[in-house]
Formats: structure tokens, C-alpha cells, sequence
């Protein structure tokens, strides 16, 4: 019976457990740690880590910017242009962790320019900023290293959740990532051949997904703020900087609630920052350009090139 | 406040220094501060709630048992009005968390004392008998006389924190591990059962035999060893279920035990019982069932009368058992436990469905299906989600059988060092690892 137990405590022993367990979870964030680089693919921090120290582009965006790397893309771009290319693009970013990459990135990294998709839905909404670097398909995928940990603890002040970090810092979320044997890949770059027939109810079902309600002005406040910041890092790391809004399909894009007024904001702190502002989101309005609502499939991709990509890659 | 939140733990770590540290005659009002901490926290008005709760059961209990009488009255109305006014139309608030529990508990003293009105304690004790953090969304359901005296001897003492860190841990480890792995896989089947194969929705009637089991004993562990760690001992409300030989076994027993044992004494007994012969018994196990479906069936915003027909099916079952003479087990037992566990089984099929006719659709499909099975479940592709929730209900059950007499976290405090601390780093690990720490709430905090 637990009552017949001397009712005496023992500090040693207690210290013994706490020490033991200290060393269990040091030795499964060991095992954790080699799992996010034995599976490592997407995210954009391991990328950082595995990428040669100068890169002439930095490709910084959301899932619009994905597909520019899929299949031998990257490859085929790298050879057309004669320029190095690093996407760090990453599913349903803002411009908050855009640039938290960014700022990794810099701290032992150079490139001669920067190249930002510019997504509208990403302005609207926290989730897409300051709480998504913790999420389940993000924060378990970033490698640890000093770097990141500095970056991660100047971020507090400029709207990290402070549970984000201390995750990071412990771990935890690598740990307990139940998808950890997995590579980390993004599994719609299987349809990058597929140029399905369109569908309304497919469109509305994205349209709803990633504008959910009416944007959070302080949100899209903020967002803009991180996109200044991170115009100002990249050009203070000797980096020029480059906006393109990516094409989208014509019925996609009607769909998209608060079009003019995004347009016109991002255009005044263009001219505000004198930064190029290229919006090509009209130049592919076919859906046969685009393997699902509104990511482009390799013809897209080619397309895009032709119509001006390719030549923006070109320079600087 | 979740169990799974940051707050919660450092709530926990506060306020275990704090019994620590204080004296003896203080300790009262420390868990006192941190149940009304963990309860206000998350939405201050709640407190109201706690509070409208305290009011009427200290006036009711220090007025005589009439009046004690007459608040067990407006609790049970309240009840009934939290649960059933909004469907009703009624501009009532919606429910606070655990607001049933905290009425049961609140009922029972109030009764008790009108029975016998020296079971009146004093008012700071009364306090924490009604809003003990660890049992108040889900129980157990405590009773004053059991619960009270404990409250002179509030402190951390090493056998009870031993046990109640055992607690702790199986009680996660039911949830977080086992009941949150399952409830995707339930949850998918269950959504529409129209799409899914008639396999699939066995395999999730299975699943969700198993989830419910563990997330609501994996509350009561943890409510058990949350309490053990300041020297509180509640009682035991699960005893392995599964392995009961009778329904009626399974409900007086082995499943919430404090409230079969609630509805026995001021329900069924003030109803007769068995004692005005067998119609009138099968009459009162039938309204204390129907009543317990109905607690279930008060969602707040409608009824959901899958829960009524669960009670009224368990009653069923519980009356006719209560007809056929005394079973004798011996070596029939496990084929006892078998058809319990199916019987039960069709009924949660009607607690679990979202409604009357899904549950009736999963039934047919079902029962359409079994010609099949044994060539479905020989080509069957499992996914890996699956074969893991299988794998987590085998050993659960192989545990449980193999571990009969004492509790398993019981058994695990009186265990030697090296084998208690092999098994506290495995649930460790087992937790770190495979927990969902950001899955739903305890399905009981809902009721």
C-alpha cells in the first residue's frame, strides 16, 4: 500500500529521476534532430542549411512560388538564366515568415536578389503570418542551430507567440511530430503534369479556404510592415528586390474578395520603397495553365517563363 | 482550462509549491484559490455559475432539511434548464464546463444533509468539496462524507504523490496516446456513414468503444492523481470495463461508478428499488437509464435523442438481465465478457452517431456486411492509423486482463525503484512521442 511507504522524501532520488529524464529527452530530440535532416525536403529553413552560401536569387513566397521548383524545374530555370536560385516559397506563408527566413538566410547566407510572390490572402489573417511558423507541417521541420534560435528570439518583439519559441527551443514539436519518418514534401507536386477540367466548387472550396472571413486590418497592417522590414533587410544584406504578383486563373481570380484594395496598397509602398512591382496575375488566365484552382502545372511554369519570368531571372 | 495546456501545468506546479510551503491550516484556501483560478481563468463568468451553485446549497443545507430539499430541487430545474432551455427556445446562458457534475455533487450534499443534517460542514470546506479542480468538468462524483475529513490532512506526501504520478501518467497516456489516436479514425467512418464500407464503420465502432473508454478514464486518473499529489484519495470510477460479465455488472461496477452509484441512491432507491417486486424494479431501471440518456441527451443547443436511445437500450438490456436468474460465470466468463462488450458496443454505435438515423444506418451496414467479413478483413488495405489503433487497443486490453486485483498505477507505487521509474520513463516516452497535444477536449467536460 502507498501508506505503508516511508513517508519521508528523498531529494537525491528525485534529482536522479529528474537527471535521467533530462537525459531521455536529450536523446530523443538527438533522434528527433536526425530524423529532420534524414527527412528533410521543404521546409524553408532546412533549405538554408543545406544551400550553398551565395545564391543570386531568393525566391521568398507562398505556394504560388512552389511549383517553380518542382519536378527538374529549378534545374531547367538555373540553366536558362545562368543564375543560382534558392526557393525557400513554403504553403500558406505570409509576409511575417517570409521574412523570419529571410533573416536567417542573411545571417550566413548572401544573394544578389531577392524575388517575393506576392499573394494577397497572405496579408489578411494571423494564420498565415505570426501563427503560422508553428504549425504542424512547419515548425518540427526546422533544423536546430544557433541562427535560427537568434532570429526566432529577436522575433518575440515583432509578434512571434512566445509558445512558437519556446517549441523551438525545447523541441518538442520534432519530438511529438507524428509524421516524422515522412520526407517532407508537399504531395501536390505529384499533379504538376495534370491539367485537370476546372471546377466551381473546387474553386469556391479554395476561395473559402484561404480568404475564411473579412480581412483583419491589424493583421494586414502588420503583414505590410513585415514586407517593408523585409524589403529593408535584404536591401541592407546588398540584395535588390523584386515584386511579382503570380498569374492565376481568370474565374479564380474574380473570385478574390478585396482585390482592389490590396492592389492599390502594395502599389503605394512600391513607389514608397522604389521597388519594381511586376503584376503578371492576368498573364495566364487559362485554367488549363494550373493542376488544380490555382497553382500553375509545367506548361503553366514554361509559360510563365516565356511571358517574362525567364527574363527577370535573367538579371540583375 | 484544457490538461494540456501550458497554463494548466504551471496552475499545477503553483500551487503544489504552494501546499508545500504553507502551513497546515492554510492549505484549504490554497486549493481553494487554484480550483477557482483553474475554473475562472478561462472565462470569469463561470465563477458566477460556481458561485450560484455555493449560494444555494449552503443556504439550503443551513436552513433545515426542507430547504435543503427545495435546493437539490432548483439545482435539478437549473439542470434542466441548462441542458434543454435553448432548444426549448428559452433566452437561457449557455452551460459552464462541468456544470452537471458540479450539480450532482451539489444534489448529493443536499440531500445528504437533509437526511441527516449533521453531514453539514463548514462553509470553506463546502467550497472545495463543490469546486476541487481536478474532478470538476468530469467528475468523480464525490460525496461530502468521503471527501471532507480528508480536507485536515491536505499534504504532499511521497506514497501518495508516487501513486498519484502513476495516475497522472496512465491517465494521459489513456488520453493523449490512446482515446486522441482513435478519434480521427471514428471520426472519419462516422462523418457520413452512408460512404463509408461497412468494415470500416465496425473497425470505428470498435475505435470508439476503446476512445471513450480512455478519455474518460484517463480524466478520472488524472483527477485521481492530480487530488493524490496534495493527500486527497477520490474514488475509483472505472474498474476495466471491458471485462464485465453482465451490463448490469458493467454499470453498477465497472463504468462511472460514482454516478451509477449516484442515480442508485437518490434515484433508485428513493424510487423503491427492488423492493415493491419485479414490474416496479424493471419500472425504476428503466427511468434511471431514461434519465441518465436524457442527462446525456441536453446538448444546449437541442437533443440529441441518439443518447436517450442508448439509455433506454442499456436499461433494456440491465432489465432483462435483472429477470433471468444469478449467471455463474466459471468458465463461461470470458464468453460473459464477450457478448457484455458487443451488447454494449451496438449501444454506443448510439451514442456516438450524430443522429437516431445514422446510428440505424451503421447498424444495417453493418449487419449487411458480416456475410463478408472474413474475406473484406483478409484483403482489407489497413492503413497504418489503423493497424497503430488496433495495436493500442490490444494492449490496452492484454494489460488490463493481464492485471487483474489492484489498480495497475496502485501497483506501480508499491513497485520497486528500478521497475516503478522504467515504467514512468516509458509513458514519458510514450507521450513525447505519440501524444496528441493538440487534439479535442475530454468528451465528458462536454456533458
Amino acid at each position: 500500500m502507498p501508506g505503508s511507504r516511508p513517508e519521508r522524501w528523498r531529494p537525491g532520488r528525485i534529482a536522479a529521476f529528474l537527471a535521467l529524464g533530462g537525459l531521455l529527452y536529450l536523446g530523443l530530440l538527438l533522434w528527433s534532430e536526425h530524423l529532420v535532416r534524414r527527412t528533410g525536403d521543404r521546409n524553408p529553413f532546412f533549405r538554408i542549411e543545406q544551400a550553398a552560401r551565395t545564391q543570386d536569387w531568393l525566391i521568398l513566397g507562398a505556394s504560388h512560388a512552389m511549383p517553380l521548383d518542382f519536378a527538374e524545374m529549378e534545374s531547367l530555370i538555373e540553366a536558362g538564366a545562368g543564375k543560382r536560385l534558392l526557393n525557400l516559397s513554403a504553403t500558406g506563408t505570409g509576409p511575417f515568415v517570409w521574412r523570419l527566413v529571410a533573416q536567417r538566410f542573411f545571417r550566413d547566407h548572401e544573394a544578389a536578389a531577392v524575388l517575393i510572390i506576392i499573394d494577397a490572402f497572405a496579408f489578411r489573417d494571423r494564420r498565415w503570418n505570426e501563427d503560422r511558423i508553428g504549425d504542424s507541417d512547419l515548425m518540427p521541420r526546422i533544423p536546430w542551430d544557433r541562427a535560427t534560435l537568434s532570429v526566432l528570439a529577436s522575433s518575440l518583439g515583432e509578434g512571434l507567440p512566445p509558445a512558437t519559441f519556446a517549441n523551438f527551443l525545447t523541441g518538442f514539436s520534432k519530438i511529438n511530430n507524428p509524421d516524422r519518418m515522412r520526407p517532407d514534401i508537399w504531395e501536390a507536386e505529384q499533379e504538376f503534369e495534370r491539367s485537370p477540367r476546372p471546377s466551381d466548387a473546387a474553386d469556391r472550396a479554395r476561395i473559402a479556404y484561404l480568404y475564411p472571413g473579412p480581412a483583419d486590418p491589424a493583421a494586414e497592417e502588420a503583414a505590410f510592415g513585415h514586407l517593408d522590414a523585409l524589403v529593408q533587410l535584404a536591401r541592407a544584406n546588398g540584395a535588390e528586390v523584386i515584386l511579382i504578383r503570380p498569374p492565376l486563373p481568370d474565374r479564380f481570380r474574380k473570385l478574390m474578395p478585396g482585390e482592389e484594395a490590396f492592389s492599390g496598397r502594395l502599389q503605394r509602398l512600391a513607389v514608397e520603397d522604389g521597388l519594381a512591382l511586376q503584376d503578371m496575375s492576368a498573364l495566364l488566365p487559362e485554367p488549363g495553365f494550373y493542376f488544380d484552382p490555382d497553382h500553375l502545372n509545367r506548361s503553366g511554369v514554361e509559360a510563365w517563363l516565356d511571358r517574362g519570368l525567364a527574363q527577370i531571372l535573367t538579371g540583375p | 482550462m484544457s490538461y494540456t495546456a501550458p497554463q494548466f501545468w504551471l496552475l499545477l506546479f503553483a500551487t503544489l509549491a504552494a501546499v508545500l510551503l504553507a502551513p497546515q491550516r492554510a492549505r484549504l484556501w490554497v486549493l481553494i484559490a487554484a480550483s477557482l483560478a483553474f475554473y475562472g481563468l478561462p472565462d470569469a463568468t463561470w465563477l458566477l455559475w460556481l458561485a450560484g451553485v455555493f449560494a444555494v446549497v449552503f443556504a439550503g443545507a443551513s436552513a433545515g432539511p426542507t430547504a435543503a430539499r427545495l435546493g437539490a430541487g432548483a439545482l435539478v430545474i437549473a439542470l434542466v434548464g441548462v441542458k434543454f432551455g435553448d432548444g426549448a427556445g428559452l433566452p437561457l446562458p449557455a452551460e459552464p464546463p462541468g456544470f452537471s457534475f458540479l450539480a450532482f455533487t451539489a444534489i448529493a450534499y443536499l440531500i445528504d444533509v437533509a437526511r441527516d443534517p449533521a453531514r453539514r460542514v463548514l462553509p470553506p470546506a463546502l467550497l472545495l468539496h463543490l469546486a476541487w479542480f481536478p474532478k470538476l468538468l468530469a467528475g468523480p462524483i464525490e460525496r461530502s462524507a468521503a471527501l471532507v475529513p480528508q480536507f485536515s490532512g491536505l499534504a504532499m506526501r511521497p506514497g501518495l504523490a508516487a501513486l498519484g504520478f502513476s495516475l497522472i501518467l496512465s491517465g494521459l497516456v489513456k488520453k493523449l496516446v490512446i482515446a486522441d489516436t482513435l478519434a480521427p479514425l471514428v471520426d472519419a467512418a462516422y462523418a457520413i456513414p452512408d460512404y463509408a464500407a461497412p468494415f470500416e464503420l465496425l473497425l470505428a465502432s470498435y475505435f470508439f468503444a476503446f476512445q471513450i473508454y480512455c478519455d474518460f478514464s484517463g480524466y478520472s486518473d488524472l483527477a485521481l492523481g492530480l487530488s493524490a499529489l496534495v493527500g486527497l484519495r477520490l474514488s475509483q470510477n472505472f474498474d476495466r470495463p471491458y471485462l464485465a460479465v453482465s451490463v448490469t455488472e458493467f454499470w453498477s461496477d465497472r463504468w462511472h461508478i460514482t454516478l451509477g452509484r449516484w442515480f442508485r441512491d437518490y434515484v433508485y432507491i428513493p424510487l423503491g428499488g427492488g423492493r415493491h417486486g419485479p414490474a416496479r424494479r424493471i419500472l425504476n431501471l428503466m427511468t434511471v437509464f431514461a434519465l441518465s440518456g436524457l442527462w446525456h441527451a441536453g446538448l444546449g443547443y437541442g437533443v440529441g435523442w441518439g443518447f436517450l436511445v442508448w439509455g433506454l437500450l442499456n436499461g433494456a438490456v440491465v432489465s432483462v438481465e435483472a429477470l433471468l436468474p444469478p449467471a455463474r460465470p466459471g468458465l463461461l466468463r470470458p464468453l460473459g465478457a464477450l457478448l457484455t462488450f458487443h451488447l454494449i458496443l451496438v449501444t454506443w454505435v448510439f451514442f456516438r452517431a450524430a443522429t437516431v438515423e445514422d446510428a440505424l444506418t451503421i447498424l444495417r451496414r453493418i449487419a449487411g456486411g458480416l456475410a463478408e467479413l472474413p474475406a473484406v478483413l483478409a484483403a482489407y488495405p489497413f492503413t497504418a492509423a489503423q493497424i497503430t489503433g488496433a495495436g493500442l487497443v490490444v494492449a490496452l486490453l492484454a494489460a488490463e486482463i493481464a492485471l487483474r486485483g489492484r489498480p495497475f498505477a496502485e501497483r506501480l507505487a508499491d513497485a520497486p525503484v528500478a521497475l516503478r521509474w522504467a515504467a514512468w520513463y516509458g509513458a514519458l516516452a510514450l507521450l513525447l512521442l505519440f501524444g496528441r497535444w493538440q487534439g479535442e477536449g475530454f468528451i465528458y467536460a462536454r456533458f
